[in-house]
């Protein structure tokens, strides 16, 4: 039937009527503009796009409406000053994003700032598997159909988690469902969502 | 299909990486947990994965909320404003530490330890064993601190009322649930016991952390011999 058609338009390389429409692959090459020429045309994109998802995200976490936008303003600062670290082979731009508004929410919620591992400072680097910017995208497109796949008792709690910061046992306190029920379910969940790792992965202790 | 599974060390172990990924480990775990990730190349890659997963559920986000108009102007008004991040700066490393240099630990822990080791020492518990508390401004408890076993030495079965978390910095121990090498980390969950023994050649040097800080007290009673 009509095939090659469908896939026409994914070819961002193409200067088509979609040319103020802005799509998340575009993250990369707007983060570059940024830490090369310190261009707010490119800050301004990224703002357009991600600021409104991200003060969703944060309102489904609970914050009030005006600590949501402090925390989308703080994420976006930290965007612009930190562009140049960014590495399109570590995370997806989405997934770069949200981690930087997650140590947001946390340095807020618990006045702490997040102990992180230093990328630089893998200790048994030579095991872990290149992955590049192409492979790193489809991750992501992967990760996004699984999470649509997921039963919805599973889903509901994984993204109670990500959404709220919340642990197993608070989650088990607020939602009245067992604790064991809210492991098993969130285990589940992520044995699916891990599925692309490696088989062996997660075997040691 | 059966919702309950049962809990295993390797099931509290991902639950812990998941946690730490979402952001709802409290401040001490994290930092035996991103000790240990800068180790554990697989644990490295499921916490990438597991922040992933947040990165899509962020894209995904179909509710567009509206945002003030003026948050965008506010935040480039910002932008250039040098509100100064603050660059950690490296360790000197030629501090030492138990005779070992404190570039030879994970970087997420050369800051924290670097800091603190000045203002404390090391407080004989036993034979077997010495500690070195870790946290700054608890008085009367800690959450964080160093343990130091001579080679062979064994701690006696002992159980935890809170959840602790055993990062290995130097040399080895085992217990009932297995071995543990440099780098690598013990769960031991709320209600567990165990009884841990340090490696009969090198001994070990670990970093313990508590998910609820313990009182000083605790380690006078639990003073061996």
């Amino acid at each position: 039937m009509s095939s090659g058609k469908h896939f026409a338009s994914e070819d961002t390389s193409s200067p088509d009527k979609g040319e103020n429409i802005f799509v998340p692959s575009d993250t990369t090459e707007a983060l570059k503009n940024i830490a090369q020429n310190r261009d707010r045309e490119a800050f301004i994109r990224i703002f357009s796009y991600y600021a409104p998802r991200l003060k969703s995200f944060l309102l489904r976490g609970g914050f009030p409406d005006q600590t949501a936008e402090e925390l989308v303003q703080e994420t976006f600062l930290t965007i612009w000053k930190k562009a140049k670290s960014y590495n399109p082979e570590k995370a997806s731009p989405s997934t770069w994003i949200y981690t930087i508004a997650r140590n947001k929410k946390i340095d807020y919620l618990r006045k702490y700032s997040r102990p992180e591992p230093d990328p630089e400072d893998l200790k048994n680097s030579e095991q872990i598997h290149p992955i590049d910017a192409l492979q790193r995208k489809q991750e992501s497109d992967e990760i996004r159909n699984l999470l649509k796949e997921l039963p919805k008792e599973q889903a509901q709690l994984i993204r109670k988690a990500f959404y709220e910061d919340k642990s197993h046992q608070e989650i088990a306190d607020e939602t009245g469902i067992p604790l064991g029920t809210v492991k098993s379910r969130i285990r589940l969940g992520l044995k699916k969502l891990k599925s692309g790792l490696n088989e062996d992965l997660i075997e040691l202790s | 299909m059966r919702d309950n599974q049962e809990d295993t060390p390797l099931t509290h172990y991902q639950d812990l990486l998941f946690e730490y990924a979402v952001g709802s480990l409290p401040p001490p775990l994290s930092l035996a947990v991103a000790a240990h990730l800068s180790y554990e190349p697989e644990a490295y890659d499921f916490v990438r994965r597991m922040e992933a997963v947040g990165g899509a559920l962020l894209e995904n986000e179909d509710i567009i909320e509206d945002i003030a108009e003026s948050l965008l102007e506010v935040t480039l008004a910002k932008l250039d404003s040098n509100t100064g991040q603050r660059d950690f700066s490296t360790t000197n490393n030629t501090d030492q530490l138990f005779g070992k240099s404190l570039s030879c630990f994970p970087l997420v822990l050369q800051n924290y330890i670097a800091d603190l080791s000045k203002q404390t020492k090391w407080v004989t518990c036993s034979d077997a064993m010495e500690m070195m508390c870790l946290s700054e401004s608890l008085e009367q408890a800690t959450d964080i601190f160093l343990t130091r076993v001579k080679p062979g030495g064994v701690l006696p079965d002992h159980k935890h009322d809170y959840t602790e978390l055993t990062f290995v910095i130097d040399g080895a121990f085992s217990d009932e649930n297995g071995q543990y090498r440099e780098g690598s980390l013990a769960v031991c969950k709320e209600g567990s016991h165990h009884t841990p023994r340090a490696c009969p050649e090198k001994g070990c040097v670990c970093l313990c952390v508590m998910s609820k800080p313990l009182s000083y007290s605790f380690f006078g009673l639990t003073r061996l011999g």
